[in-house]
């Protein structure tokens, strides 16, 4: 299977890869897996005090398509607020990166990723 | 007719192993499409689909993980690989941590005695993994027995990882 050009730019110049102290208060981690093809994604995010994502940054062990997917929503959530991070749907991601339907499953993991930061983030908040 | 039934094995999780395989040769000369050249199509079909099945049911029990699966399914509990998700929890950070000590060992240039180490760390988890699901299933909980095979899917991606990406490092030096 032939990846697409915007995968294989992500696969090989993968943005914001790294990591932020997940102790941080204004920090939120996200990080989730798919058994099916063992692949695991980290995906954090930093909050400002208006409720604006600053930076994001990922780590994930898997396949070409599931890191260009994390890699993609670390780009689009930076400058976004969280309601706005929220809303993005595995679907876009999917039309973005041109995902044949046996990696579809890889965006559903990205979307999840994100949500998982942002319930992470309002959690800290709360407590 | 389920595969237990099949090759004549109780209906348990744990098989005799050497009896499946005696049961499939058995059915498998029995049943062999060449033997039946002779005969009408329509018999020749549902020798066919016959030897399928045999085929397609061996290959099922042999395997730990696919015998699992499909036990689990007649038991009513269908599980599809595909839709299986983890999220935040405990195991996750585990096993993600394991990939970071590959990355460790590929920046180490595969340290013998670390890469020894992360090999066996993953083999005992499968080995653990696998008691455990033998052991759920003998008490019929099946729920246990989905999360337990969604953490040996994961044992058994990070054990190929491994073996792949030292076979690269191998290529590398030679």
């Amino acid at each position: 299977m032939a990846y697409s050009k915007k995968v294989m730019d992500h696969y090989e110049n993968p943005r914001n890869v790294g990591s932020f102290s997940s102790t941080d208060l204004n920090v939120g981690s996200g990080l989730v897996g798919a058994p099916a093809c063992g692949d695991v994604m980290k995906l954090q995010i930093k909050v400002n005090e208006k409720g604006i994502i600053e930076d994001a940054c990922f780590k994930t062990y898997g396949c070409g398509s599931a890191i260009a997917s994390s890699s993609l929503v670390t780009e689009w959530v930076k400058g976004k607020s969280i309601e706005e991070a929220e809303s993005i749907k595995n679907t876009t991601i999917v039309e973005e990166l041109d995902l044949p339907p046996v990696k579809i499953h890889c965006s559903i993991l990205a979307e999840d990723a994100i949500k998982a930061a942002i319930s992470d983030y309002k959690r800290k908040k709360i407590n | 007719m389920n595969y237990f039934t099949l090759f004549d094995l109780p209906r348990k999780f744990n098989i005799d192993k050497k009896l499946l395989s005696q049961n499939f040769y058995k059915l498998q000369l029995k049943f062999h499409p060449d033997l039946f050249i002779n005969d009408s199509e329509s018999k020749k079909k549902i020798i066919l689909e016959k030897s399928i099945q045999i085929n397609k049911g061996y290959k099922t029990l042999k395997n730990f993980l696919n015998r699992a699966i499909y036990f689990l399914c007649l038991n009513g509990y269908e599980v599809k690989k595909e839709t299986l998700l983890l999220k935040n929890n405990d195991f996750l950070i585990r096993y993600f941590s394991l990939y970071e000590q590959l990355d460790n060992l590929k920046e180490n240039n595969f340290n013998k005695k670390e890469l020894n180490n992360l090999e066996q760390i993953i083999q005992k988890k499968i080995i653990y993994c696998k008691k455990k699901i033998e052991l759920e299933f003998e008490k019929t909980r099946y729920k246990k027995v989905i999360k337990i095979i969604s953490e040996l899917l994961f044992f058994e991606k990070i054990k190929d990882v491994l073996k792949k990406e030292y076979n690269i490092y191998l290529r590398q030096i030679n």
